[in-house]
């Protein structure tokens, strides 16, 4: 903890030296970065990733049901998930951790969101509150394709689905909701700059 | 044993390496159609007769828009007054903006070594490329209206094949050359050298695969300004060059579009060639992206780029706004991130091996773009690029450098008033540090 603090603290100097002189090149990288690794170093392990991994495990099975896709949850095991596979007509258990549960992803966004040049307070509030949603439904989904996947083509599918298709569709969806947040907003402001 | 692991490092590599693995996955599939296109449609094997000019060729006038350019003028215009385009249906007009140096005395020797060259001089007071050219432009009579930077040595065919190229083609209204690094190549190799040849590859796979794949398609995104020819008629429609953007070219490649709605095509033109000057410094190349970067966000949203993902997905300019702003905002928080997973338990040859793997891919990438593009330069150029082959592997590294100069543009284009040149954030933050470190050393020196 005492390491946490005091990698927080330097954080806090190097914002205030980089703003004070307006070194905004530094400033965004450094506090976008910086807020990033704090908030992963400070969550990892705390109730929020718990409640974190637990909700999205209960939403998981809630879907799957929907998509008449047998599942269920441990009530002493946080995020974890038994899928039925019916192309073996067996169960297996998926683990929600933080790798799993959006959390490393909503981090690097509030990061960016907190320290991007282009927007003002309230503006960061509202992108940062509806990014953090979009980013929890969009991995959801990717859980979902993982599970369809997994459900439909058996265990040899699960490098498949984990590290290509899952992810593919989370990154597909994750640069429309940058490209809606960060670059639509930053063309708008720099028309406003140029017609000034 | 070997096989697990190096399973493992893919899975770490495509799972968290995603955000970084996307601008190559980008540039792959655009790789892909670029070189199928270039290879399928404009293979070297293929080259038709030579484009010629008309045996009355048209008059043409050549516009030099000059700043401070002492160093470099002579040579410029001698390598225009060298062209194969007969001399008498060709007038040069220079147009200083604002000089401090000796310009106009090396413009004054030239003309007396030249005496046959239709040379001309206008000045203006302030510096402003878009107005030196607009003036030339204006006091030109030519029927094309070619222009070349003062820093740029022109080889001596450029000119003729690209009248050729209009003459032979009513549809085109502008094009570019092909712009190439005045380099020997394999001549040394110092760190500035290794950045040499690094650009001297870039711009090469930029001319010879991307600019040759916009003909193709009719995207061309930058009319380079080093080199470009436009129709008098056309040009004038677009309502000439604007400082309205630090990317004035680019400005006007995109005013050019609203002709080729019509009909109309940008190109550029293959063997037309033109050398500029390698970058002195890393200094100047952080100032040279980050003013690219920004005029190319400028530009674009001039030009009402704010449309929804899907519609931007399906357009080119669209394409590069999400390479270039959308993607590096994820890769520069996830260049930390990789690294930063050993600390979230991943075995740390796991994490090398996956920044390697990243590594490798680029270079593969990058080594298939250098060979394809050799292809399409003549020998004599063949042979140096030959001797630098060994810099294809610094390739990545560069881009990964210029990446963080782009991104400075980024930041800058929100935070900052537009400059030509801007200054280095290193030294500024360490003449911030010693300033800060006088201060609390000695705290009566502040009112001095």
């Amino acid at each position: 903890m005492a390491f946490l603090m005091a990698a927080a603290l330097l954080w806090v100097v190097g914002l205030a030296f980089f703003r004070s002189h307006r070194i905004w090149v530094f400033y965004f990288p450094w506090g976008a970065v910086g807020l990033t690794l704090l908030l992963i170093l400070f969550l990892r392990g705390s109730p929020v990733e718990y409640h974190l991994e637990r909700a999205t495990a209960l939403l998981l099975q809630q879907v799957m049901g929907l998509l008449s896709i047998p599942a269920s949850v441990f009530d002493r095991a946080a995020g974890m998930v038994l899928v039925f596979i019916e192309a073996e007509k067996s169960w297996t258990a998926l683990g929600i951790d933080i790798e799993c549960s959006g959390l490393l992803e909503s981090c690097v966004f509030l990061g960016l969101v907190f320290f991007y040049p282009a927007f003002s307070l309230p503006k960061r509030i509202f992108y940062a509150s509806t990014g953090i949603l979009a980013i929890y439904l969009i991995n959801l989904l990717r859980l979902c394709t993982i599970v369809f996947l997994i459900n439909a083509c058996g265990r040899q599918a699960i490098y498949l689905a984990h590290t290509l298709a899952g992810r593919l569709v989370f990154f597909f969806l994750i640069v429309a909701l940058y490209w809606a947040i960060f670059s639509r907003p930053t063309l708008a402001a720099l028309r406003g700059h140029l017609h000034d | 044993m070997t096989e697990l692991f190096l399973e493992r490092a893919a899975g770490v590599l495509f799972f968290w390496g995603v955000f970084l693995l996307a601008p190559l996955l980008i540039d792959l599939s655009t790789a892909v159609i670029h070189l199928a296109a270039v290879l399928l449609f404009l293979s070297p094997s293929r080259k038709g007769p030579a484009a010629e000019v008309p045996a009355n060729p048209p008059f043409i006038s050549v516009v030099v828009p000059v700043y401070n350019s002492s160093a470099t003028l002579y040579q410029c215009l001698n390598s225009i007054v060298h062209q194969t385009y007969p001399q008498n249906r060709m007038e040069i007009i220079c147009v200083d903006n604002g000089s401090t140096d000796d310009s106009f005395s090396v413009y004054k020797k030239f003309q007396l070594d030249h005496p046959e060259a239709v040379i001309s001089w206008a000045s203006l007071s302030r510096p402003c490329k878009s107005s030196a050219l607009n003036a030339g432009f204006s006091l030109s009579r030519g029927v094309y209206l070619v222009n070349v930077d003062s820093d740029v040595r022109v080889e001596k065919d450029a000119v003729r094949k690209m009248i050729a190229a209009f003459e032979n083609d009513p549809l085109l209204v502008a094009a570019t050359g092909e712009i190439r690094i005045d380099k020997d190549l394999g001549a040394g190799k110092n760190l500035i050298d290794v950045i040499h040849y690094c650009e001297a590859l870039e711009y090469l796979i930029a001319f010879s695969i991307g600019r040759r794949f916009q003909t193709l398609t009719n995207t061309i995104f930058t009319l380079s300004g080093a080199l470009t020819a436009f129709r008098r008629e056309a040009l004038y429609c677009s309502h000439l060059y604007s400082s309205r953007t630090l990317s004035e070219d680019t400005d006007l490649s995109y005013r050019l579009r609203d002709a080729r709605k019509k009909g109309c095509r940008l190109g550029c033109v293959a063997g037309a060639v033109a050398y500029v000057e390698p970058i002195s410094s890393l200094d100047r190349l952080y100032s040279q992206r980050v003013r690219w970067q920004r005029g190319e966000l400028e530009v674009a949203s001039l030009y009402r780029w704010d449309t929804g993902f899907f519609t931007a997905l399906t357009r080119f300019t669209g394409r590069i706004l999400i390479s270039d702003h959308t993607l590096s905002l994820s890769r520069l928080t996830w260049t930390f991130l990789i690294p930063f997973l050993y600390l979230l338990g991943y075995p740390l040859p796991l994490v090398l091996a996956a920044l390697v793997g990243l590594y490798i891919c680029y270079l593969a990438l990058d080594f298939i773009y250098y060979l394809t593009a050799c292809r399409y330069v003549p020998a004599d150029y063949r042979t140096g690029l030959k001797k630098i082959w060994w810099a294809v592997f610094f390739l990545p590294v560069f881009r990964w450098t210029v990446y963080w100069f782009r991104l400075a543009g980024i930041i800058l284009a929100l935070q900052e008033p537009g400059a030509w040149r801007v200054e280095n954030p290193l030294r500024k933050a360490k003449e911030a540090l010693r300033h800060l470190v006088q201060k609390v050393h000695n705290p009566a020196s502040k009112n001095c």
